[in-house]
């Protein structure tokens, strides 16, 4: 498709269904509904009406005035007033792309070329070049160029080299479809391409280069999601190295937020620059921390020395998984601590991380806490030998258990000398809180003495927390018998929960509405006219009424949403007609695991909160389901699997829904949020956990 | 000829005794200048080649066509204009209202000869379109947001073709659904450019469009145009035809040769105002313009 004069359109027959196609589906995605049978309808017109105004050429070419093409297109392809606008801005678009932006492409390749006075296919040697360059006008002209990959360096020759027209040609023709209107944008759009696409190696030899590219895209406001992870760290790096602040600090910016959404990329990374840079531009936060001590507990070793560094690795450490836990407490223990500091520290480890304690330093505690803190360390370590044992069915395991608990038991003796006359340290405490964590384990875990269990939920109460702390058992211990015990003891826990989210429900009032269908039943009907009645006509009530989708986005940063999430679908497993879960992949919960306490927890106890996250393809499953239905997705709608469009399938999941309900967490992602909101979706921001579950609890009451 | 043919079924038979003469079946003019030419010599309306294109390509495809605009822009007479000389033959108008639906369209059956013989194809009665398919002739279906119809007409022959037509800004008007969209070809109707509404004017008027002088035609068309920006009733080409027709009418009774701003003056609020709400727009509007 190419414009002859000013007005008029060379069009081929060939051509034009992809140009159909590529504008049809633009225009879907601004809300114009179309099918295929528009595109052909829109080719069929169009072929009758060049040929009635005698516009058709020999071997099927059109030429015709761009007006009377936009006309004929609009007849069929928009036919509602509101869609008639969108449609003309949609075709301009596409037509100034295709036709004048070729042409600008060129002018300015060719005037920036005449700035460097220099032609296709010359070659420059790379001295003269830096020379040539001094001047900042030249400079520019000559970075687009090579950005764009007119001019290639060839670094075994030393010379610049300018590619031939015919190439040139070919890729301007490729910029046209990046859509921008600027050169020098579609360069740095290329250059980001290239980056994407190169290896480290080129990076580094090409520092300068890449950097000043880099400046450049980020000027430009480019979207660096195209950018590796590796990449972003060695080029902010690099920033920093040469001072450009400003580009480092926001490059790290967009690691830090690449980070919190896929901590695993961290383990591609250089933990010590990694951790430089987010401390040096201030984003070395407790959240982003844990993410990175999670997949890379190294990191830890630069962040020791100082005690606000320390701080934040200490803030960090709930969320840190008991291995790297380990390497980081013992890392933290071979520096002087302040007694502060350790009880914060052993308040947010999980116990068993305790065992690395055992031959540690710390002089700034009582006697007393120190006998204790040994003591919880050996039990810790009794524990992992029991395990071990279990696991590897080795009884020499067992023997060292044993003989550790000795120990264990005796600093305990001790302890219970000592400490009687004094009153109990913060530290004491929370100490004999994990002591009493670890001798619940160690009996599940032995398997000889699950009458502990129930203990638990006696010193915590049957709260989400028990849950929590149950689940934490549960995948600790190895002993099947134990592990049934568990899920019973659970599944009474969830009993009790759902008459709370029960109550939840129950506070709030809104009425059942009965769902009219148009048929007649016609004996009632006639009945009811020969008795005069006032309003005679009665009409079929729809026998299945709505039922809900639940989409549960289980990612990490949704667990204890998903979890109340799982459990108050469970209390209206009624209303529920589909509960699917979602990660990278989705997972269909059937119904009769919502409905049996005990397969709801084992469930429950098996699902794990990591990963990436694919709402597309959970949207997608929506679309899938029949019949009449509300759809209500808990999520923070971070699409982290990229190559899908979640828009597009929310969009059909919404048209294919009587209503579409999301509950999100403060911090989600607004864009794809208000999109929704336009789509017809209803999205309720939740203050937290507690208004969550209120707040879910109402939609099912009302349903 | 086509009626000559022997007619063998019963419901075609009584298409035939009932509308044959009705329709006055002439030679189908089948080219976009033909239609053009004849559209302005016998219908006295003038269109564009564009448009006229653009229907019977639809046509040749096989899609009916939508007109959707404002009132008084002639998507009435065009799409009559455009059918009948398609076909050949007068083409049916089907004016809706919420009660015209598909018996009235299509058919049905007399009550007393159903009562004596039952419902068979002798008590049956056909309507227009029915009529129309048989004899292939075009359908108008004029006003479609009025009426419970909702469908779209699959043509049988070359000559039968339907047009709807539509003011989207009614208010008092349906929505029309997503699958008839789907079927159709819209074709929008606007108010046209000055030239071409004062072309209007001058051939609907013939002789009597002698009378008005350039100043006071260009005034005509200001004030429309005004009120089209402001006013809720917009007036259409059609008023602005009624109104310079009814001041050269006074001037005439007047006994005058030429209608001066008087004549537009007194003409004017008969055919401008159409709502109370108005009222006071339209006048300042036109003394604005034609007050002495
Ligand atoms: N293009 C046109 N050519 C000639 N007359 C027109 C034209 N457009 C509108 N008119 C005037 O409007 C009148 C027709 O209006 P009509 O077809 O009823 O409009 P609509 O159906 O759009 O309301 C004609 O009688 C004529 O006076
Ligand atoms: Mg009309």
């Amino acid at each position: 498709m190419k414009a002859t004069s000013r007005n008029e359109l060379v069009i081929i027959e060939e051509e034009l269904l992809n140009f159909l196609t590529s504008l049809c589906n633009e225009l879907r995605g601004k809300g114009i509904p179309l099918s295929i049978s528009e595109i052909e309808s829109a080719i069929r017109v169009l072929r009758n009406y060049c040929s009635l105004r005698g516009y058709i050429r020999e071997n099927g070419t059109y030429t015709l005035p761009v007006i009377e093409f936009k006309e004929v297109l609009k007849s069929v392809l928009a036919k509602r007033a509101h869609f008639e606008k969108i449609f003309e801005e949609t075709f301009n678009n596409f037509i100034l792309r295709k036709s004048a932006l070729k042409y600008k492409i060129m002018k300015d390749i060719e005037s920036h070329l005449r700035e460097l006075k220099i032609h296709y296919g010359d070659k420059i040697p790379i001295s003269k070049m830096k020379y040539l360059i001094r001047n900042p006008n030249r400079k520019q002209a000559f970075c687009t160029l090579r950005k764009l990959g007119i001019i290639r360096k060839d670094s075994r020759r030393g010379i610049y080299e300018v590619l031939s027209r015919d190439k040139v040609r070919s890729i301007a023709l490729k910029c046209i479809e990046y859509n921008f209107k600027d050169l020098n944008k579609i360069a740095n759009y290329v250059m980001l391409k290239n980056i994407q696409k190169c290896s480290l190696r080129a990076l580094k030899d090409e520092k300068e280069f890449y950097l000043d590219s880099i400046e450049d895209i980020i000027q430009s406001k480019l979207n660096l999601e195209l950018l590796p992870t590796a990449k972003l760290l060695e080029l902010s790096y690099y920033a920093s190295e040469k001072n450009k602040r400003y580009i480092s600090k926001y490059l790290t910016q967009t690691l830090a937020h690449r980070i919190s959404e896929t901590p695993m990329e961290v383990r591609k990374l250089d933990e010590n620059k990694l951790v430089s840079l987010l401390k040096e531009h201030g984003f070395l936060s407790s959240r982003i921390l844990s993410s990175v001590l999670n997949y890379n507990p190294r990191a830890v070793d630069s962040l020791i020395k100082d005690h606000k560094d320390r701080d934040v690795v200490i803030n960090s450490l709930p969320l840190i998984k008991l291995e790297s836990q380990r390497y980081i407490v013992s890392k933290l223990f071979r520096f002087k601590l302040s007694k502060d500091e350790i009880l914060r520290i052993i308040s947010n480890i999980n116990p068993r991380a305790l065992s690395v304690l055992e031959k540690a330093k710390y002089v700034s505690l009582n006697p007393n806490e120190q006998l204790l803190i040994k003591a919880a360390a050996k039990l810790a370590k009794a524990f992992e030998y029991y395990r071990r044992a279990f696991l590897e069915d080795n009884v020499g395991y067992y023997d060292m258990a044993n003989s550790v608990l000795e120990e264990y038991d005796e600093l305990m003796r001790q302890y219970s000398l000592t400490s009687k006359q004094v009153s109990k340290s913060k530290l004491e405490k929370t100490l004999l809180n994990k002591i009493d964590l670890l001798n619940t384990l160690l009996a599940s875990a032995s398997a000889k003495e699950t009458s502990a269990l129930p203990l638990i939920v006696k010193i915590y109460g049957a709260s989400f927390y028990t849950l929590r702390l149950l689940k934490e058992i549960y995948e600790t211990t190895i002993d099947t018998r134990t592990k049934r015990n568990l899920l019973h003891l659970a599944s009474i826990i969830v009993q009790r929960l759902k008459t709370r989210y029960r109550s939840y429900a129950l506070l709030s009032k809104r009425k059942k509405t009965k769902r009219k269908t148009t048929s007649i039943i016609i004996r009632d009907s006639i009945y009811n006219v020969l008795r005069f009645e006032e309003q005679p006509v009665v009409y079929h009530t729809r026998k299945k009424d709505i039922k809900v989708v639940l989409l549960v986005d289980v990612s990490g940063s949704m667990r204890e949403f998903a979890e109340h999430a799982i459990l108050i679908a469970s209390t209206f497993a009624k209303s529920i007609s589909d509960l699917i879960v979602f990660r990278e992949n989705v997972i269909h919960v059937p119904r009769s695991t919502l409905r049996n306490p005990v397969s709801l927890v084992e469930f429950l106890f098996n699902l794990k909160f990591e990963g990436w996250t694919n709402i597309a393809l959970a949207l997608s499953e929506v679309s899938r389901r029949r019949g009449r239905k509300i759809v209500v997705m808990i999520s923070d709608l971070k699409q982290t699997v990229k190559g899908y469009d979640p828009l597009s399938e929310a969009r059909k999941a919404i048209r294919g829904s009587v209503e579409f309900i999301v509950l999100t967490p403060p911090i989600h992602d607004e864009m794809f949020a208000n999109s929704l909101k336009t789509l017809g979706a209803k999205v309720y921001v939740v203050r937290g956990i507690d208004d969550f579950v209120k707040k879910l609890a109402y939609i099912f009451r009302g349903i | 000829m086509q009626h000559k043919r022997e007619v063998e079924d019963v419901i075609e038979k009584k298409v035939y005794e009932t509308y044959y003469t009705i329709v006055e079946p002439f030679k189908p003019v089948r080219s976009v200048k033909g239609i053009v030419e004849q559209l302005r010599e016998k219908f006295k309306l003038i269109v564009s080649e564009k448009l006229v294109a653009l229907v019977v390509s639809a046509f040749l495809t096989g899609r009916p066509v939508l007109f959707e605009g404002p009132p008084g822009t002639g998507k009435t007479e065009v799409g009559y204009g455009i059918l009948t000389l398609w076909a050949g033959k007068k083409a049916f108008i089907l004016p809706c209202s919420e009660n015209y639906d598909e018996y009235r369209v299509i058919g049905d059956f007399h009550p007393l000869m159903a009562m004596k013989m039952g419902f068979t194809e002798e008590s049956f009665v056909p309507r227009p379109l029915l009529a129309a398919l048989i004899l292939d002739a075009g359908v108008l279906v004029d006003e479609i947001r009025r009426s419970s119809l909702r469908r779209v007409f699959k043509a049988k022959g070359e000559g039968f073709q339907v047009i709807f037509t539509s003011n989207p800004e009614d208010i008092a008007q349906g929505e029309l659904s997503d699958a008839f969209l789907r079927r159709v070809v819209r074709i929008k109707f606007t108010y046209p450019p000055e030239e071409v509404e004062k072309e209007i004017a001058k051939l609907r008027l013939g002789e009597d469009f002698k009378m008005i002088t350039e100043d006071s035609i260009s005034k005509v068309l200001a004030v429309v145009n005004e009120l089209r920006n402001k006013a809720l009733h917009k007036p259409g080409p059609a008023d602005t035809v009624a109104w310079t027709q009814m001041a050269t009418g006074l001037a005439k009774l007047r006994g005058k040769k030429k209608a001066d701003l008087k004549d537009f003056y007194d003409a004017a609020f008969s055919v401008l105002l159409k709502r109370s709400e108005d009222e006071d727009l339209v006048y300042s509007i036109v003394e604005k313009y034609f007050k002495r």
